[in-house]
């Protein structure tokens, strides 16, 4: 088995991209880079520009908002997609707590896959809703009666 | 140069190869390498203007406009293979002298360039930061100042239709008189008006019976030499073919009122494989009447089976009508080559298909007006050349080997910069003036300096050369000013959403197969 569908197999376990077929994660896996960072390494810094998404398939790395520990990631949890969405700086800062495995998207290819593969952007909105909802930010249809 | 030259000398040895691939070489090889050098030193230069030290921008530098370099050079090389379809060594070696030329010039490119820049060091970094940022240039700040070539994409994109219709007129115009193109061969007459072989074939044309000088070789195999009848048979046959005057063989020197009996001279008809005529013509050799006689001459048989008519008229003519027979497969074989690379490079069927019919138009608009120059005769006062009424046929298909390389070169600068803001936009409008601010100066700067090499080349007193020096100098200009800066924006405006559009199958094709220039990513670690 070559690296790009062991890269898209591995992918399959990524709620980021459960909806898209195997087809597509191999198109995705395509145009994915493999990091290997070490641990206590900075991947993402708040204030920064952001120019990639992150996957982490192995390993785990700690979210700090204003140096303080807001979440910890594991494998299959994703993170920088919201400065690609919109061209703002990093909201966090995220650092590897152990040795990791991470998959980088850029920007470019990004974009071009929310727009080439639908599922992936059905499934990126749908976890982006759930998290708005989950921040008590909307109020949901239930709760404005409709 | 050097090196396309090494290798041109040793595939020589080999095979043949026309002397006029030296032609090629030089000007594509030119060329080729100041648009890559230029390209490669441009994106050097912005990598150092972000603050990257020499071997991080080096390697920067390679991974993308390295990258383009690549893809260019192999689109330029597999097009240029279409001329092996010319059974004409001349044109064969166009083919392999282009190839080689391309990936000497690439290569040199790729790695003798990065050696010099990485010697020279950080003092190339601009002093003042480039104007667009590397990265997101759509998210470039109102006040940034916008290059002249974002500004006149923008005055473009006012006026689509009208730019696109002016562009087209122009274009148009040029090359009308391309439809009254009459391909022939170069004779005297490209010389210099007081160069020796020249004036010797201006007296003889003037002054005597041109004919003479370019007798009809008729060959026919298996003949008896002394079969004197047979020989007075096909003699009057050949006699009877309007524009012949004279028929010399085994037998003498026939008219068809009288014949001068033979003499020693008469001997060199003679072989054991069989006899041949020498046919004098009535007609000068650049009248267009003789490919006539040429024509009856092979039809007239006579009492033989076979007859084969050859010489240097005839082989002229023979040149010509395989030439112009097989550039339709030419081009459709550079045409399709063009369209799948392109289209791997955009994911577009319609950019890839612009793209070919943009080549094409520049081009024949630069052959419309050679013909109305070198042809025609217009201007030959001032350029200093006696037209000939024929325009050399080998000389639009070298010249169609270095513009169309050098276009082509364009193309995959601009559309993969276009292509790439789309991707990062979802713009049409912003990757049109991103696209153009961020190539426009690269390729001006490019055609400009070609046009001061070919316009040098075209002050030749050989008016082939001068032809070449004079058409390639158009066809940078044309493309570079008309085509790329205004026919490019506007038909992209014009097309909208359609010039991203690709069924669905093919959109996930290129996005398995196609060829992405992307920054490289920098993942800490």
């Amino acid at each position: 088995m070559n690296q790009r569908k062991q890269l898209a197999n591995r992918l399959l376990d990524v709620s980021l991209f459960s909806r898209c077929d195997p087809r597509d994660l191999r198109i995705v896996a395509r145009h994915t880079t493999i990091a290997e960072p070490a641990a206590e390494v900075k991947l993402v810094t708040q204030g920064q520009a952001g120019d990639a998404l992150f996957v982490l398939l192995d390993g785990s790395a700690r979210v700090e908002r204003d140096e303080v520990v807001v979440a910890e990631l594991g494998p299959g949890d994703y993170f920088g997609e919201l400065a690609l969405l919109d061209p703002a700086p990093r909201a966090a800062t995220v650092t590897t707590t152990a040795p990791s495995v991470v998959a980088v998207l850029d920007l470019r290819m990004f974009r071009v896959l929310l727009r080439d593969v639908p599922p992936l952007s059905a499934e990126l909105l749908a976890q982006l809703a759930r998290r708005v909802r989950d921040a008590g930010a909307v109020p949901t249809s239930a709760e404005v009666g409709f | 140069m050097l090196g396309t030259f090494a290798v041109l000398s040793l595939l020589a040895v080999l095979i043949e190869v026309s002397i006029f691939a030296v032609n090629l070489t030089t000007a594509l090889g030119l060329g080729l390498a100041i648009d890559y050098s230029l390209l490669i030193v441009a994106r050097y230069r912005e990598e150092l203007a972000a603050d990257r030290t020499v071997e991080h921008a080096l390697r920067r530098t390679l991974q993308t406009a390295g990258r383009t370099v690549v893809f260019s050079a192999a689109t330029v090389a597999a097009s240029l293979v279409a001329l092996v379809v010319f059974p004409v060594v001349y044109l064969r070696s166009f083919a392999y002298a282009g190839v080689i030329v391309v990936t000497v010039a690439a290569a040199s490119a790729l790695v003798v360039l990065p050696a010099l820049l990485a010697w020279i060091g950080p003092r190339l970094a601009p002093r003042t930061p480039p104007r667009l940022p590397t990265t997101a240039p759509a998210t470039a700040s109102a006040t940034d100042p916008e290059p002249f070539w974002g500004r006149q994409a923008r005055r473009v994109l006012r006026r689509p239709a009208l730019w696109a219709i002016g562009s087209a007129v122009v274009l148009a115009a040029l090359a009308i008189p391309f439809a009254g193109v009459d391909p022939g061969r170069v004779d005297d007459r490209a010389l210099p008006a007081d160069a020796s072989a020249r004036r010797a074939t201006d007296d003889l044309r003037e002054h005597f019976s041109f004919g003479e000088a370019n007798p009809i070789a008729v060959f026919a195999p298996g003949a008896d030499p002394d079969d004197v009848d047979t020989l007075v048979s096909y003699e009057q046959a050949v006699l009877a073919i309007p524009g012949v005057v004279r028929v010399d063989s085994t037998i003498g020197f026939t008219r068809s009122d009288s014949r001068v009996p033979p003499r020693a001279y008469n001997e060199r008809f003679r072989s054991d494989v069989g006899t041949w005529f020498s046919v004098v013509s009535w007609y000068d050799p650049d009248d267009p009447r003789v490919d006539d006689v040429v024509a009856a001459l092979r039809a007239t048989t006579g009492p033989y089976d076979e007859v084969l008519v050859g010489g240097p008229l005839a082989v002229i003519g023979d040149t010509v009508d395989v030439v112009v027979g097989r550039v339709p497969l030419a081009l459709a074989i550079v045409a399709a080559i063009t369209f799948t690379l392109l289209f791997l490079l955009t994911g577009s069927p319609l950019l890839a298909l612009k793209a070919v019919v943009l080549n094409v138009a520049s081009l024949t608009a630069t052959f419309g007006a050679l013909v109305w120059v070198f042809q025609d005769g217009h201007l030959s006062d001032l350029l200093g050349f006696t037209p000939t009424g024929e325009v050399d046929v080998f000389t639009p298909i070298l010249m169609f080997c270095i513009a169309f390389g050098l276009s082509m070169d364009y193309e995959v600068f601009v559309l993969a910069r276009v292509k790439e803001e789309y991707d990062l936009t979802g713009s049409n409008r912003l990757a049109i003036v991103n696209g153009l601010a961020r190539t426009g100066g690269l390729v001006t700067a490019a055609a400009v300096v070609l046009t001061i090499v070919f316009v040098a080349i075209a002050t030749s007193g050989v008016a082939v050369v001068k032809m070449l020096g004079a058409g390639l100098a158009l066809a940078v200009l044309i493309d570079a000013f008309v085509v790329r800066a205004t026919l490019t924006p506007a038909l992209l405006a014009l097309a909208g959403p359609l010039n991203w559009w690709a069924p669905r199958s093919l959109r996930r094709f290129h996005l398995r197969w196609g060829v992405w220039e992307t920054d490289p990513l920098e993942v800490p670690s």
